[in-house]
């Protein structure tokens, strides 16, 4: 095993020589490779839907696909406003309400001053165009039913009244079924204009049967027509259409005008506005993308201000933040080529490759530079750099590698493209520090002054760091129980913490307390119907069998006993049977007495024939055309995803134990619960689970690949206990505070891996060869310690300061790998200076060496330097 | 919910104008030199005219299609409704309406009536009375404001009343976009944009029709939805003269999104049938024996 770690660090050693001479052809190399690779980003495509997250065939994604084309989307934006005088029936917010609905659904008509003085520009207005309905107190209308006459007049007739037809109007709105929690709040204080638009129902142009562009050419469907025959087969060809999808820029122009139109003085001074739906999140995802990103320029400031007051060099900066820059394009640029989507994770891979990417150059650079203030020349630096670190990033390349690729493992979609591509970014930085890097360092490296008559020791010693890493040896020694003691106790009681872990995603809690994104769901959560919604899908597998007041019946049962079971979840609830109650009530004398299904099924069939002539598209969202498959909506309000895990296994009982009962009459029943909330569940479930097991299985691979690399079981496993302790820490310390691991915070497991672990196998690994080169364990730890823990100190420190940036971000998704990804970094480097050489010191392990002097006194000893 | 009355109340005289025509005998030289717009204004016109005093019988097949060899296929099994309908004009000029429309099939909406009452005077409210057999109640429906009246559908069908609706030529402005033959048939393309006005009731930003140069029917329209995709094509099927009145026997509208067509057919029609007044009353829609009387004279009558 020595001869064999020996020649691999001969082996590295030898590179920067051996590449000296084609310098040019991999300075050109490289450069066509990144303009082809850069000219492969114009193809860059994300889908951060949450359908991207499961294979085709999935049930889950199945079941809401089904959903989808049987009841169309529902992305509408919901704007919820609070009115500042306490009440969204005076006659100040009737008529600003007014003048707002009248805005959004007449757009058309907005004059070119009133959009200017808005700071708007009639380019922003035109994407209004996909509002299909405006709702509001203002022009919702009401059915009344006097006698034998039916009338449907405005809620709101006059914006301006006295204090008593005020009140009147109040009782009356709250007389509506439909209307409290949906259009106000039961105190009056806030209101909402619902916004229904044609998002994710636009079709795609190329599916629908156009004429060709000569108007006179007689096609298909202009001779089908002639005879037609209404002839019954069920093996004809249809061609199903498929809808444009969503992308964000549709959802961003569409908001800009309707936050314009919200913003004006007069609005602002009456109310306070809270969006809720598809547009206003990607609106929000996106100020959280710009904060991100902010954060990101401050992060590479950060490690750039690190790089220069460590290495006081203009190419030691320069060299890292290149290798950054190419690792990362070579990434996306190989993904977009390949044309393949990727998800949000996208960034966590290219911080990955930041992270691993500084850290390898920094290894270089920091040996390379110890070696020149040791008074070698350029070339003979750089050779001994890269035989002192060669096999270090080799392995950690490996490890961090494998640790992604078992990402892979899962299956899951989108983990199968990050874990691969981050393992692919990961060798792309490998690549360009053996490769690239030599190269340019010829081109341009640091340089040291050594003054003249300064002994070489000297030199070494004038970074401020050496002084502390030289008494670091000693320290321990004094310390080393103490030190082992404090170690063991964290790791175990982190160990303890990290079962207690609760998994749980909470929507709202991804942000910040008093976040406009946190305040929103808390004000529609706390005073109308709710922020969550969940759908049971109820396909009875027989036409016209939602005619069947049986079924209709169930449904309503069900609806009751879900509301009434569940009432800290579900606020309310509507389905096909609350449309045949309320027409059934309309067409009696429209009171309760009559608000029920009817037992006969042709009175039930005529109710639903007068709402689908009524208003075709609504039935068409609620029951499908053959009359065998409809659902019941619950709207919930915002909570964990354990918690909703549970009452979805509960209500999926529910479900059966009230629909078991029509099973023989309808024997192709399906009902169950979906909708993209029951999907969220899932992918917890499905992250939490692959997150685990891919883990475990990084832990075992690169367990294997230490004792493989450092010969000696002993060592082996002596050497994963201070690489477990930043991953426990930071689940440990997450269950300890109660802290919930969201579905974006268990990202951070592959990021601790493929950052903190590689310290310190640099660490040990160089402890390895430095024991094989001594034979003398004192010796190998003092070395250790000068030469690894300097460069070590360097990337933690670059590092965690460049993560602990990313926790200033208002999205705690971000903030919380900021924040645990920096202490991760942190408490590696601890172990790696104190915790190991504690371990060292107590165990003594000879890693299968035989005559190794295992003296370990380091009293005394503040500077030895053995090369 | 809460609007339903409201949307239903669009004419049902829409019904009627559907599909018939007169034919003027214009020949094809005459109409050389008219505008886009007078070619509407007297298809417009001549649809109109044709709906007095009428009694006719269509059924609407409603399903999701597809092509199986070149043929085209209901792949579900298709919803077949039976109509009968009758109208007659009343008043100073002939303008005020009354009409009624009873469905006969299926078996589950068998007796639903809608009756209506138009009036020309714009002081005075149309009324429109509903009808569902199952229950036993006629309801009047109060008439809406129009300003936010929305198209509904026809008994359900792919059709919906704003594709019927006739006049309102103000609305739109026309142009020719095309001339020639279509089908063996001379036809101008017309294309007509709705005015911004119009934009806020419609739900079309556009439609192309192709209209017969020398009857004055249309052959085919063309409906393009707010983003300017086509998603509605309807095309005649048959067509026949009948008492000097060119007819449109068959039509088919095609739902390109849903994939989705309805086909109206004409099984029987009559044109100026002495329909008595009183049958189109309230009486009609609960008085089986009654309605069943004055239905047979007038199927006796229908070609």
């Amino acid at each position: 095993m020595k001869s064999v770690l020996t020649s691999i660090s001969h082996f590295f050693s030898l590179v920067p020589n051996a590449l000296r001479p084609y310098r040019w052809p991999i300075l050109i190399s490289a450069t066509i490779l990144s303009v082809f690779m850069a000219m492969g980003l114009s193809r860059f495509a994300m889908d951060v839907t949450m359908d991207s997250w499961f294979q085709e065939d999935d049930p889950v994604l199945q079941s809401l696909d089904e959903f989808r084309s049987q009841f169309g989307s529902d992305d509408g934006l919901y704007i919820v406003y609070e009115a500042k005088d306490g009440d969204v029936f005076s006659d100040q917010s009737l008529r600003l309400i007014d003048q707002l609905t009248e805005r959004l659904e007449n757009w058309q008509d907005l004059d070119p001053q009133t959009i200017t003085s808005m700071g708007l520009t009639q380019e922003q207005i035109d994407h209004l165009s996909h509002i299909k309905r405006v709702q509001s107190l203002t022009n919702i209308r009401i059915q009344q039913n006097t006698g034998d006459s039916l009338s449907s007049p405005r809620l709101v007739q006059q914006l301006s009244m006295s204090e008593a037809e005020r009140e009147a109007l109040k009782a009356q709105a709250m007389a509506q079924n439909n209307l409290p929690l949906f259009l106000f709040s039961k105190d009056f204080r806030f209101g909402a204009i619902m916004v229904t638009t044609d998002f994710g129902a636009v079709p795609v142009v190329d599916d629908l049967q156009a004429s060709s562009d000569d108007l006179l050419l007689v096609d298909d469907l202009d001779s089908f027509a002639d005879d037609f025959t209404a002839e019954l087969d069920l093996t004809a060809e249809v061609t199903e259409v498929k809808f444009q999808d969503m992308d964000s820029s549709l959802y961003l122009g569409f908001m800009e005008p309707i936050v314009g139109l919200y913003s004006t003085p007069e609005m602002q001074g009456q109310f306070n506005f809270y969006p809720i739906g598809g547009a206003a999140m990607v609106d929000l995802a996106w100020d959280t993308m710009i904060m991100a990103a902010v954060l990101s320029i401050g992060t590479v400031l950060i490690i750039i201000i690190l790089l220069w007051r460590l290495f006081h060099s203009v190419s030691a900066v320069l060299w890292p933040l290149v290798a950054i820059g190419l690792s990362a394009l070579y990434v996306v640029g190989a993904v977009s080529w390949m044309g393949i989507d990727t998800s949000q994770l996208i960034s966590l891979t290219v911080m990955l490759i930041v992270a691993v990417g500084v850290a390898d150059c920094v290894h270089v650079m920091s040996s390379y530079q110890y070696f020149l203030r040791k008074g070698h020349g350029h070339q003979e630096a750089l050779t001994a750099a890269y035989g002192q670190t060669g096999l270090p990033i080799l392995l950690t390349t490996i490890t961090t590698m494998a640790g992604m690729s078992a990402l892979a493992a899962t299956g899951m979609t989108q983990f199968v493209i990050f874990g691969l591509s981050s393992a692919a970014g990961v060798l792309m930085a490998f690549i360009y520090t053996m490769v690239l890097l030599p190269v340019l360092l010829d081109l341009w490296h640091p340089r040291i002054k050594v003054k003249a008559g300064e002994a070489d020791e000297d030199a070494a010693k004038r970074h401020w760091l050496q002084p502390i890493l030289d008494r670091t040896p000693a320290f321990v020694q004094r310390h080393r129980h103490l030190v082992n003691g404090v170690f063991i106790g964290t790791f175990l009681l982190c160990l303890y913490g990290a079962t207690q872990v609760k998994i749980d995603s909470n929507f709202a809690e991804l942000y910040r307390e008093g976040t406009d994104f946190r305040m929103a769901y808390d004000v529609v959560d706390a005073n109308m119907s709710g922020t969550g919604a969940v759908a049971i899908m109820v396909d009875m597998g027989t036409s016209d069998a939602l005619n069947d007041p049986q079924v209709l019946n169930t449904m309503a049962n069900l609806q009751a006993y879900v509301e009434q079971t569940y009432s800290e979840f579900v606020v309310t609830s509507n389905s096909l049977a609350d449309v045949v109650k309320e027409t059934h009530a309309t067409m009696q004398d429209g009171s309760d007495r009559y608000r029920t299904i009817p037992d006969s099924e042709i009175a039930v069939a005529q109710l639903l024939y007068l709402f689908n002539s009524a208003n075709p598209e609504a039935r068409r969202a609620l029951v499908n055309d053959d009359y065998s498959a409809s659902h019941i909506n619950f709207t919930l309000l915002n909570a964990g995803s354990s918690e909703y895990s549970e009452f979805f296994a509960s209500i999926q009982q529910d479900i059966i134990a009230a629909f078991e009962p029509l099973r023989d009459q309808y024997p192709d029943m399906d009902v169950h619960a979906t909708g993209s909330l029951a999907m969220m569940m899932r992918l917890m479930d499905d992250l939490s689970r692959s997150q685990f097991e891919s883990l475990t299985l990084a832990v075992v691979i690169i367990s294997a690949l230490m004792i493989l690399t450092l010969g000696s079981i002993q060592a082996g496993l002596l050497a994963i206990i201070p690489n477990l302790i930043p991953a426990t820490l930071t689940f440990g310390l997450m269950g300890l505070l109660a802290i919930p691991l969201d579905g974006d915070t268990l990202m951070i497991a592959p990021l601790i891996i493929g950052i903190a672990v590689d310290d310190t196998i640099h660490f040990i690994t160089h402890y390895r060869m430095a024991l094989a080169k001594f034979n003398d364990m004192k010796l190998a730890l003092i070395n250790t310690i000068k030469e690894v823990g300097q460069a070590v100190t360097f990337t933690s420190l670059i590092l965690g300061c460049g993560f602990f940036m990313l926790s200033f971000s208002d999205y705690l998704g971000i903030a919380k790998v900021g924040m645990f990804g920096s202490l991760a970094i942190f408490v590696a480097l601890l172990c790696d200076l104190l915790f190991f050489p504690a371990l060292i010191m107590w165990f003594k392990p000879r890693f299968g060496q035989k005559n190794v002097k295992d003296n370990l006194d380091f009293k005394g000893v503040t500077n030895v330097i053995n090369d | 919910m809460s609007s339903m009355t409201s949307r239903l109340l669009p004419g049902l005289a829409v019904l009627f104008a559907a599909l018939l025509a007169t034919v003027g005998g214009w020949s094809s030289a005459q109409a050389a030199d008219l505008s886009a717009r007078d070619i509407m204004q007297k298809m417009d016109d001549t649809r109109l005219a044709s709906s007095e005093s009428s009694f006719n019988r269509m059924q609407l097949t409603t399903c999701k299609y597809g092509v199986k060899n070149g043929k085209l296929k209901c792949v579900e099994k298709p919803r077949v409704k039976l109509l009968e309908s009758a109208q007659i004009n009343l008043g100073d000029n002939n303008k005020d309406t009354k009409s009624i429309a009873i469905v006969l099939q299926p078996a589950s909406e068998k007796g639903i009536g809608m009756l209506s009452w138009t009036y020309d005077d714009s002081t005075r409210d149309n009324e429109t009375w509903l009808y569902l057999s199952a229950l036993g109640k006629v309801k009047r429906i109060a008439a809406g404001a129009d300003e936010d009246s929305e198209p509904t559908s026809l008994f359900g069908s792919e059709i919906t009343t704003e594709d019927m609706e006739t006049g309102k030529l103000d609305d739109y402005i026309y142009s020719i976009v095309d001339q020639g033959e279509y089908k063996g048939r001379p036809v101008y393309v017309i294309e007509a944009v709705a005015t911004p006005e119009r934009q806020r009731k419609t739900r079309y930003s556009k439609s192309q029709t192709w209209v017969d140069a020398e009857r004055f029917l249309a052959l085919k329209v063309q409906l393009y939805d707010k983003q300017g995709n086509l998603t509605k094509r309807m095309q005649v099927g048959k067509i026949e003269k009948i008492d000097g009145i060119w007819v449109t026997r068959s039509l088919t509208m095609f739902n390109l999104v849903a994939q989705r067509l309805t086909n109206m057919k004409l099984d029987g029609i009559t044109f100026g049938v002495d329909i008595d007044e009183a049958f189109l009353s309230q009486r009609a829609l609960t008085d089986t024996a009654f309605r069943e009387a004055n239905l047979n004279q007038l199927r006796a009558q229908a070609k």
